[in-house]
C-alpha cells in the first residue's frame, strides 16, 4: 500500500560533519588515509585481524553486498562494496571508500588513495585493493 | 523503457538519491539522482564524471518507503523483481541508516538534466 507520498519531498543540501581547517589534524588524516588505502585487503575480513571493527548496519549486512569497518586507532571508517561477479568494467570490481572524518558535505565526503578529499560518486573515491 | 531494461542498461551503484516527487495527477513518480556517468559502459572520458538525471516512473501502482526527506542518500544497488517492481537499496552514510525504497510502475524514463 502507498504510504502517502503525495507531496514534494525535497531535502536541503547542507554539510555534515566538522570543518577540517586544522592543518595539523588535516595532514594527519591525509597521511593516515593514504596508509590505509595502500594496505586495504582484497578480503575485507582481513581488516578484523588488524584491529578494525565491523560496524555494518544489520539490515545492510543481510540484504546488500556492502560492509562498513571502523579503525579505533585512526578513527577512520571505510566501506567495502563487493563487485558483481562476471559484470563488465567497474561493475565487477570490489572496492573501498574511505570516509573523510573532516567532511563538510557531499563534495568532500570521501578521501582518495592519497588522502585527499573527493566528492561522493567520483572515480577517485573508489579504491580498488 | 521497462524497469528491467533500466537495470540492464544503467549501473546505479554509488549514485546518490537527492529528491523524490510524486505527481498524483499524472500518476508518476520522479527521482532526482546525482548519477555516476563514469561507471557506465559507454562513458567517454572527456565527459563529466557525474551529473543530475531524473528517473520518471509512469503508471505508478505503488511506492513503498519511509516518508522522510530523501537527500544525498547513496544508492548501493537497485533490484528488479516481477517485471514492474524496482527496489532501491540506499544508505544514509551520515546517520549509518540502511533503507529500501520500492516502486511498482509500468515504465520508466531516464532523463539527463
Amino acid at each position: 500500500m502507498c504510504k502517502g507520498i503525495s507531496e514534494l519531498y525535497e531535502g536541503t543540501k547542507g554539510g555534515s560533519g566538522e570543518n577540517g581547517n586544522n592543518s595539523s589534524s588535516g595532514n594527519s588524516i591525509k597521511e593516515k588515509a593514504a596508509n590505509i588505502a595502500q594496505s586495504l585487503p582484497k578480503d575485507p575480513d582481513k581488516l578484523l585481524e588488524t584491529g578494525w571493527q565491523e560496524t555494518t548496519h544489520p539490515e545492510m549486512r543481510d540484504k546488500s553486498n556492502s560492509r562498513d569497518f571502523f579503525d579505533p586507532s585512526t578513527e577512520i571508517t571505510v566501506r567495502f562494496d563487493k563487485g558483481k561477479p562476471e559484470a563488465p568494467g567497474f561493475r565487477g570490481k570490489n572496492h573501498y571508500h574511505i570516509e573523510n572524518p573532516n567532511r563538510t558535505g557531499k563534495r568532500d565526503f570521501y578521501l582518495d588513495k592519497d588522502g585527499n578529499p573527493v566528492p561522493k560518486g567520483s572515480d577517485a573515491s573508489h579504491i580498488i585493493p | 523503457m521497462t524497469l528491467t531494461e533500466l537495470v540492464n542498461k544503467y549501473y546505479f551503484h554509488d549514485s546518490t538519491l537527492e529528491a523524490i516527487r510524486f505527481d498524483q495527477n499524472r500518476n508518476s513518480l520522479v527521482m532526482e539522482i546525482d548519477f555516476c556517468f563514469w561507471m557506465q559502459t559507454d562513458y567517454v572520458k572527456t565527459s563529466p564524471e557525474t551529473g543530475m538525471i531524473q528517473l520518471i516512473f509512469n503508471g505508478v501502482q505503488d511506492f513503498i518507503g519511509e516518508p522522510c526527506c530523501y537527500n544525498d542518500l547513496t544508492i548501493l544497488d537497485i533490484i528488479v523483481s516481477e517485471h514492474n517492481k524496482l527496489t532501491f537499496q540506499i544508505i544514509d552514510e551520515d546517520n549509518k541508516e540502511y533503507m529500501e525504497l520500492t516502486v511498482i510502475a509500468e515504465t520508466v524514463e531516464f532523463v539527463v538534466q
